[in-house]
């Protein structure tokens, strides 16, 4: 949902304060608004209140795959706004582990049943020029879907 | 104690238990004919007293030489030793570093038991020849013979003491060689007669304690080795398993270590890109390219944390990991892919070779690491216009990946430690800046973990090649059960 003044909203859930607020300034330089949360459920509340267009998500957080969980749980929520709100998963764990969770499509949407029902996938350490265009990317298929 | 100085120190104890012994049947033969003399039997006592004096001196002068070899340490290597001297040394010794003073031992052995042969048959001759009860007595020196020396050299021994016998005895047939028949032994109703019995009591009790003595020495001393042997494999195992468990700690604290740098580094790393971007506000050409600095070194060390945590995960992949059928054409085909944009924007021609089917037990992950990394490693040591060539093959049981590339090489004096933590040769850190050092060793660990084996070939600005061979799994196709 975009803010008053038309500029889209961001979450970023990261345990990481630091990372958060470098991204915060790349993010904002690109025009969005930025809102943060530190861990699974300020993230959820955060999400709840402040309805943001997409999520940046961390998937290690302090308690293991934290991340994981708050897609899970983002997504059984009875509102479509929760089985709709894009979300970016950050994360190195792709590789340690075979578990494949990237999207099966390209066109922002995401299968039922999907391992982790997201619309994109960025690598750690992320590339703040990357982020920005995914971000971009993601908000224009949504906003054409 | 080393293997060598164990070998040799027990040689050389059962050659002094030798010459114990030698004592005890100088001394018996003395007794015995001096009993007989007492006794009034009517063997040549006085012949049969000479060839235990001469055994007592015979033996001093073995006893000496003994002292004397003990304290002269042998010179010559095992190559020098000559091929007699070769024959009588046990093959079990052999190769355990010592041979040649093995071989001196030996030899020493070998002379004295055959002395002793000529000792027992000029004893036995004395005694009644072929009627002689002494001949059961050449057993003593088979059986000593066959623990000190090779078995060829026991048969050889054996042969000398046949022959010593069958010249007494055909010497005494044919009339060569006087008779002294034990008249002793053979008089009717010889059991009525006290002296008679006594002899013949002596000589069968000698027999057996002599047999006793022998037996239970080799049986105590085989009992001693094989408690030492249990013992010492009881220390092996304890020191295999700490040397387990300290490569498992030191691989789990690599781990947590890298793990815990990994993530501050990324955020170091975003950081910068953020305000090398721009998108922090406007940079000085000064800032900018200190900041450039930073975030290389930053790049740098993450990689570095990134090998690390690789290592210590192939390193402790097999220590614990459950392993799964992998087959390995499809695996390169796809690490291919991942690599054919790299090669294609530095102009190294990526090529899929010799192509057989295969599968490994193992780990799917730790396996596409390794090949990803002689890929790697390929193409960024190869100049533009070369090529980087994968091969896979079947030998046998093994599968061998090779990877193959005309690159810049490696020299000969490099060729040993490219596996080595941290080692980049001088030319490959002049050709490529980047590099942690690690690739290669992550490669030899997945397939030392995977119980193969990495060889490198080269050829300094010609190329190089790689060749990973691992153990396959054959006519069971992935997936199916065992």
């Amino acid at each position: 949902m975009s803010t008053v003044s038309g500029r889209a909203k961001i979450l970023i859930v990261d345990d990481d304060r630091d990372l958060v607020a470098a991204l915060r300034v790349a993010v904002e330089s690109a025009g969005y608004d930025v809102v943060s949360a530190y861990d699974l459920p300020s993230g959820l509340e955060v999400a709840g209140a402040e309805r943001p267009d997409c999520i940046v998500l961390d998937v290690m957080m302090p308690h293991a795959t934290e991340g994981f969980h708050f897609v899970w749980r983002l997504r059984q929520q009875g509102e479509p706004y929760f089985r709709n709100v894009p979300i970016l998963v950050m994360s190195a764990i792709h590789q340690k582990t075979d578990l494949r969770f990237y999207p099966d499509s390209a066109d922002g949407t995401y299968q039922a049943g999907e391992f982790l029902p997201v619309q994109d996938f960025l690598d750690k350490p992320v590339d703040p020029a990357l982020l920005l265009e995914r971000i971009d990317r993601t908000l224009r298929l949504k906003a054409g879907a | 104690m080393t293997a060598e100085a164990s070998v040799l120190s027990d040689l050389e104890r059962r050659t002094a238990w030798f010459i114990k012994l030698r004592w005890l049947a100088a001394s018996t033969v003395i007794g015995a004919a001096a009993l007989a003399a007492g006794l009034g039997l009517s063997v040549p006592a006085g012949y049969i007293l000479a060839v235990g004096a001469g055994l007592l001196v015979y033996n001093t002068l073995l006893w000496l030489v003994a002292r004397l070899l003990s304290v002269r340490p042998v010179e010559q290597d095992w190559a020098s030793v000559n091929s007699f001297a070769r024959l009588i040394v046990p093959r079990t010794f052999v190769g355990l570093g010592g041979e040649a003073g093995v071989a001196r031992a030996a030899l020493f052995a070998f002379v004295q038991i055959t002395v002793d042969f000529v000792f027992l048959a000029v004893l036995i001759h004395y005694c009644g020849g072929i009627e002689s009860p002494f001949c059961v007595f050449f057993v003593f020196h088979v059986v000593i013979s066959s623990i000190l020396l090779s078995r060829r050299a026991t048969y050889v021994q054996t042969t000398v003491g046949f022959l010593l016998l069958a010249f007494v005895v055909f010497g005494e047939y044919f009339g060569f060689l006087k008779h002294y028949p034990p008249d002793a032994f053979a008089v009717p109703g010889a059991y009525r007669n006290l002296g008679i019995v006594t002899a013949r009591l002596a000589v069968l009790g000698a027999t057996l304690f002599l047999a006793s003595l022998l037996c239970s020495t080799i049986a105590v001393d085989l009992r001693e080795r094989v408690r030492s042997n249990v013992s010492l494999l009881r220390q092996l195992e304890g020191a295999y398993e700490k040397l387990r468990e300290s490569e498992r700690t030191k691989s789990q604290y690599m781990r947590k270590v890298a793990h815990e740098l990994r993530g501050p580094l990324g955020t170091i790393e975003t950081a910068l890109k953020v305000l090398l971007q721009g998108l922090g506000g406007a940079l000085t050409d000064r800032s900018r390219e200190l900041i450039a600095r930073a975030e290389r070194r930053a790049g740098e060390l993450a990689a570095v944390t990134q090998d690390l945590l690789l290592l210590a995960r192939a390193r402790e992949a097999g220590l614990d990991k459950e392993e799964a059928p992998v087959a390995l054409d499809p695996l390169l085909a796809e690490v291919i892919e991942d690599f054919r944009e790299r090669a294609e924007r530095k102009g190294v021609a990526l090529k899929a070779g010799d192509r057989a089917g295969g599968v490994v037990l193992g780990d799917a992950i730790a396996l596409r690491q390794l090949a990803a990394n002689l890929i790697e490693n390929g193409i960024r040591y190869t100049e533009p216009g070369g090529s980087v060539t994968l091969h896979l093959s079947s030998q046998g049981e093994r599968l061998a990946l090779e990877v193959e590339d005309t690159g810049i090489g490696i020299a000969a004096e490099d060729l040993p430690r490219v596996f080595s933590e941290f080692y980049r040769a001088a030319n490959a850190r002049e050709y490529a800046a980047e590099g942690t050092g690690l690739g290669l060793t992550i490669v030899k660990a997945i397939a030392e973990r995977h119980g193969g084996t990495v060889v490198v070939e080269s050829n300094l600005g010609r190329g190089t090649r790689f060749t990973v061979t691992l153990p396959g799994v054959h006519d069971r196709p992935v997936g199916a059960p065992e």
